[in-house]
């Protein structure tokens, strides 16, 4: 008894790890897509892109995290790949919010479409999701 | 004894490749079939400047703020804090905080007339409290309101 507790405890973890992860993923990614303009304003605030590179940027990244949320989700064989993406990305994000802060620069975080100023509140959002990206990936590999 | 079989990093590494490749072909249809065009300025201030001209406000390059404030040819006004204002502002600026903007007016009410020129400003480039408070004065019947984009921080840098 204890030990199907145990393996539902687990599955319902990964399940409750998985829809966090792809609801902000999806989220994020998809009210990018569809204002690309704001994203494009919200990536040169942060003055690290090059400004020839920021059309690249700007479609590209909502679409690596739309994809990455759809896999973690719903296909099963790529989830750990999906997962270690998100890691990746969130790395990269909050490296440049930590940069962003540290500098000073008084720009919205452009994350999830918000005009919340950026402050050390948001890098320390980015680190649990980084936790949580983390765990899911760890975890996941069991099925 | 069995020794367990090593976990092979390529269906990872290839799971992440796939995904990387399926991300860059659909956002280059994506930007393909969009049909809007992204912003070609993207300097310091581009945000608001592009908000004050949807809006239709005037927007003052420094060499203005500079004729304003030597010839008193508009009425300054210092859209931030109040204190934010007491530590430092544009030479002759009055302050009128977007946050307190009613009070502001009460205060204000014997001075300014719907036709005097006045231009509003923020910390900086990429603050729109001058340009929310430029709004809110146009709104309240001032017909002729502009908006110092590059703000303090423009001026402690560049004015002589």
């Amino acid at each position: 008894m204890e030990g199907k507790s145990t393996v539902n405890g687990s599955l319902f973890f990964r399940w409750g790890l998985r829809v966090a992860l792809a609801g902000l993923f999806g989220y994020s990614g998809w009210i990018k897509i569809l204002d690309p303009a704001s994203f494009a304003q919200s990536v040169a605030g942060y003055d690290v892109v090059p400004y020839s590179l920021i059309p690249l940027v700007t479609f590209w990244i909502p679409w690596i995290e739309l994809w990455a949320a759809l896999a973690v989700l719903l296909i099963g064989p790529l989830r750990r790949s999906a997962s270690l993406w998100m890691l990746v990305l969130l790395t990269g994000f909050t490296a440049l919010k930590i940069s962003a802060v540290f500098r000073g620069l008084d720009i919205s975080c452009g994350c999830t479409g918000s005009d919340d100023p950026l402050t050390w509140v948001s890098v320390v959002e980015n680190l649990i999701w980084m936790v949580l990206a983390g765990l899911h990936f760890r975890v996941d590999h069991r099925g | 004894m069995t020794e367990s079989p090593k976990r092979m990093p390529y269906p990872l590494l290839f799971g992440m490749v796939w995904i990387f490749l399926v991300s860059v072909v659909t956002s280059a249809v994506h930007a393909v079939l969009w049909p809007g065009d992204l912003p070609s300025d993207f300097s310091p201030g581009s945000v608001v400047r592009a908000q004050a001209a949807s809006e239709g406000i005037a927007v003052l390059s420094l060499p203005d703020i500079l004729e304003a404030v030597t010839h008193g040819s508009h009425v300054v006004l210092d859209a931030r804090s109040r204190d934010e204002y007491a530590q430092d502002q544009l030479p002759g600026a009055m302050s009128l905080p977007i946050s307190d903007f009613e009070a502001g007016m009460v205060e204000m009410a014997g001075f300014l007339e719907p036709s005097m020129p006045l231009v509003t400003y923020c910390t900086g480039p990429d603050c729109d409290d001058a340009l929310q408070l430029a709004l809110r004065l146009r709104e309240a019947g001032f017909r002729n309101v502009s908006v110092y984009v590059g703000g303090l921080e423009e001026w402690r840098a560049k004015a002589p």
